[in-house]
């Protein structure tokens, strides 16, 4: 059975990864992915054969005769990956703080907001996008970070084990 | 609302913003994750500002905050584009935002020359200041004008580019003034620069 994607993106950057994403799975064996080529419309009425019919008309000879599917709305199951890294050290908050802000920077994470003692960042990586959420408090002589790492595929998981491999080496000299 | 704003406090948000600013341009020089970093430094303080953690400001006390945050990040923006580094926040500004950036940081060096060094580099005929001076006389000043009032452009960011341009151009309109009185082979190259603006439909 077929499927019908529709991908709407913002920039020129992310068309081009959705690109790439279609070359990298049109090289399996087991699935067929093609970029239709030419205007893809989803129409909704009783009258497909007059909006047809004029889409034709208007079309010059020699094009590739169109496609017709029927289609029906679908929507599989993908759930977000969430990882959660919790630490707790000695070290005073504001070292901590100042490393965990190097190590999203050395991730290209961007800071987006901040709220309910937490920050969000968002960060961009070759396995996907992923939001992470920074929260670091003193708990009487210590301070605890957590951090949680959100995306789809195996971005999470990417991104959370950077993260924690710096963050022990870091705490573990402590 | 009374404005009962905590100067101490905003000047230690506007560090990053500053530091950013003092480098210009040249922030390009900076490795990836350090421009990141100040990025979020500035982002963060910009946000911690728009909260009135440092209370409520005069308008145009505040105006003039917010354009520090605005310059900052534009001018880091522009880092990464120029480099061809993805950083995807940046597409926080416009493209029209960082190109009108671009133009005005093009005569960064009136910020440090005096009417008498643009002068005297004039009567030299200082190759990086006659291109400049034609730029000016060509093109920039009508480009620019008209940026600076272009809604699409964020208000805080057309309040400092115009706070900047209008300090080059009265560098340049006296150096040029100065210029056509003193270097008899000056009025004859504004007359030509006056007929490429004509060429060019202005």
């Amino acid at each position: 059975m077929q499927h019908l994607l529709i991908l709407d993106y913002r920039t020129d950057a992310e068309r081009k990864r959705i690109d790439y994403t279609i070359e990298k799975w049109s090289a399996k064996k087991d699935v067929a992915v093609t970029k239709p080529k030419g205007v893809v419309v989803l129409f909704e009425g009783k009258d497909l054969p007059e909006f047809v019919e004029d889409v034709y008309s208007r079309m010059e000879s020699g094009a590739s005769p169109p496609k017709i599917y029927a289609v029906k709305e679908s929507a599989p199951a993908i759930d977000k990956k969430t990882r959660r890294l919790s630490y707790t050290t000695g070290r005073s908050a504001e070292i901590v703080e100042n490393f965990v802000n190097y190590l999203l920077a050395k991730q290209g994470a961007a800071f987006e907001y901040m709220g309910g003692g937490r920050k969000m960042y968002a960060a961009r990586t070759r396995k996907g996008v992923v939001r992470i959420a920074v929260a670091i408090e003193a708990v009487k002589e210590e301070v605890r970070c957590l951090i949680a790492v959100e995306g789809y595929g195996e971005a999470a998981d990417f991104v959370a084990t950077r993260i924690d491999e710096e963050m022990n080496v870091f705490l573990g000299g402590a | 609302m009374p404005a009962t704003g905590d100067i101490a406090c905003a000047e230690k948000l506007l560090r990053p913003a500053r530091l950013v600013q003092k480098a210009g341009a040249h922030i390009r020089h900076d490795p990836f994750e350090r421009r990141v970093g100040l990025w979020n430094e500035v982002r963060e303080a910009q946000d911690r500002y728009l909260r009135e953690e440092c209370g409520v400001f005069l308008d145009e006390v505040d105006l003039h905050i917010r354009s520090q945050f605005d310059a900052a990040l534009v001018a880091l923006a522009a880092a990464f584009q120029e480099t061809g580094e993805e950083f995807a926040a940046c597409s926080l500004y416009a493209p029209e935002e960082i190109a009108l950036w671009q133009q005005v940081e093009r005569f960064s060096a009136m910020e440090i020359l005096s009417q008498d060094e643009v002068r005297n580099r004039l009567t030299r005929k200082d190759a990086d200041i006659l291109g400049l001076l034609k730029a000016y006389y060509l093109e920039m000043d009508r480009y620019v004008g008209k940026a600076l009032d272009d809604p699409a452009i964020r208000l805080a960011l057309r309040y400092y580019l115009r706070r900047r341009w209008n300090g080059y151009r009265g560098k340049m309109d006296a150096a040029i003034a100065d210029a056509v009185t003193k270097l008899d082979w000056m009025p004859g190259l504004v007359a030509q620069w006056e007929r490429d603006r004509n060429k060019q439909g202005g």
